[in-house]
């Protein structure tokens, strides 16, 4: 059965780009066939972590929100450039890094219909066993159903007072909104927090289940999003922590 | 005088003095001036200049990077015992103390004024080489104490403070300069382990507050809009959709 996964969090930074590119990654090395949706479509980013320059990205998610091409036809087979050899695929449907085509799709919206839609297509023209949706941060309509037609949310959150009350209303609105399953993963947790009692805290004030706690790392940060943090750091806690989440969705 | 068979025993087991013929180590002998030493009275001081060879007879004298507050206390570099010689290095090369001495317990001392020590060592090429072969044995004692130093750095900066291990291993070690500083180490471990996990014990404390009231009414204002309710019906209506998909 294929799964459709979205991850999303209340403010931008909190580690989505990284945490979807990873989790794909490493359902692929698996050999699962998994497609990504760079629905960001404001701040487009997880391209970067695939190596994707302007150049290389013929048609976007933009085009296809135009009707100028089909949703497979903007799909980009990143598997090789991620590593050689891995079994399964990853498909990329990046948003579009023009200046002018980010500030059209700000301005005229784009019909959410239309993008679930082209999820479906996705799913069966792909044959994928995963869609991951890289979304964009808050909540607006179009995040809303993309949210809605998700079989496994992953909210992510950082310990910081500033994600608190945005993501409490976001978990609140997704199980309203019938998400079968709500996952947690909490992101840069600084080094001193103790995981055990931060974990207790969170599944008490959110009341959902928290997936994974994941330090915040430098190795991770002075890669830059240049790179695949698995790929490059396969023995790496983090790595192992982010494998556990992989595991859980496809219980 | 029993005394002079005690320092012709101590003359005969010193490295440096071992390779000179009787006759010359009688002369040798003579030449050094005694000098009693309370606990923690310095020696001679970092920036003399050096004219005398030490010869620890009894007790321990440390050489040390002396405190800019304290010129008398600072962390031992060395520790001599008693046969073991120190500030041979002054008289060599001619320029000041490089570092401070002091006694670490009551002790005594046999110094050999510089002349009479070239003089030696002019005449008795043995002696340069028993000399050089000293230097040497500072040079590989100085490899090894960085080498502990930077085994000892490196869990720490690791976060693991095994102190009750660095204390044991310095209870084992024989060279007492080793033990020292092991200790101190240990110590400064302790320190810092305590300070990191005070500090862990401050932010273990997050506490995730929320406004539960506003939180309701955000909700409740998102999900009792129109467009809310036709989301909720697309997306049922969509896994339906996929759901029959993924039977076929
Ligand atoms: N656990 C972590 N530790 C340190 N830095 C992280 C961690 N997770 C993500 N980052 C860094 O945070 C920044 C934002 O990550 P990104 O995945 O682009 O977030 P988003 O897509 O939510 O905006 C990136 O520079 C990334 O390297
Ligand atoms: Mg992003």
């Amino acid at each position: 059965m294929s799964k459709i996964i979205s991850i999303h969090s209340f403010r931008g930074g909190t580690g989505k780009s990284n945490t979807t590119a990873n989790l794909a990654t490493l359902a692929a090395m698996q050999g699962l066939r998994v497609g990504i949706v760079d629905t960001d479509i404001q701040s487009p980013g997880i391209h970067v972590l695939f190596g994707l320059e302007t150049d290389d990205i013929g048609n976007s998610l933009n085009d296809y929100l135009w009707g100028k091409c089909t949703i497979k036809e903007a799909a980009h087979d990143v598997t090789s450039r991620v590593s050689p050899g891995i079994p399964g695929k990853i498909y990329l449907i990046p948003s579009s890094i023009k200046a002018g085509e980010i500030a059209r799709v700000i301005h005229e919206g784009y019909d959410a219909g239309l993008l679930n839609e082209g999820f479906s297509d996705l799913l069966e023209e792909l044959k994928l066993d995963l869609l991951l949706i890289d979304t964009h941060p808050g909540i607006n309509e179009e995040t809303l159903l993309s949210l809605a037609i998700s079989d496994i949310l992953l909210v992510i959150m950082r310990p910081d007072k500033q994600d608190f009350q945005g993501t409490s209303v976001t978990v609140d609105v997704a199980l309203k909104l019938g998400v079968p399953s709500l996952m947690m993963l909490v992101n840069k947790i600084p080094l001193q927090l103790d995981l055990n009692n931060l974990k207790q805290e969170i599944e008490r004030t959110f009341n959902a289940e928290v997936v994974a706690m994941i330090p915040h790392c430098d190795e991770l940060m002075s890669l830059a999003s240049e790179d695949i943090f698995a790929v490059r750091y396969p023995d790496h806690a983090v790595t192992a922590e982010l494998k556990k989440v992989i595991q859980k969705m496809l219980a | 005088m029993e005394n002079s068979t005690g320092l012709d025993q101590l003359l005969r087991n010193t490295d440096l003095f071992r390779p000179l013929p009787d006759d010359i180590l009688v002369i040798v002998a003579k030449a050094l001036t005694p000098r009693t030493l309370a606990a923690k009275e310095v020696l001679f001081q970092q920036g003399q200049p050096g004219e005398e060879l030490i010869l620890v007879q009894t007790g321990s004298v440390a050489i040390y990077t002396p405190q800019a507050d304290d010129p008398a206390a600072g962390q031992a570099i060395r520790i001599f015992q008693p046969g073991q010689v120190l500030g041979e290095m002054a008289l060599i090369d001619q320029k000041p103390r490089s570092l401070s001495a002091r006694a670490e317990e009551p002790s005594t001392i046999l110094a050999l004024g510089g002349k009479v020590f070239r003089s030696l060592i002019q005449e008795h090429p043995e002696m340069a080489i028993a000399v050089m072969s000293g230097l040497n044995e500072r040079i590989r004692y100085t490899t090894d104490f960085l080498g502990e130093v930077s085994v000892w750095v490196q869990r720490v900066a690791g976060g693991s403070y095994q102190t009750d291990e660095i204390i044991g291993q310095s209870n084992q070690l024989k060279d007492a300069t080793l033990a020292n500083l092991a200790a101190e180490f240990a110590q400064m471990a302790s320190k810092v382990q305590k300070r990191e996990e005070e500090l862990k014990k401050q932010v273990a404390e997050l506490r995730i507050e929320v406004d539960q009231a506003k939180r309701d009414q955000e909700v409740k204002q998102i999900t009792s809009s129109d467009s809310f309710q036709s989301i909720r019906e697309k997306a049922r209506l969509m896994r339906q959709q996929k759901e029959a998909n993924d039977k076929e």
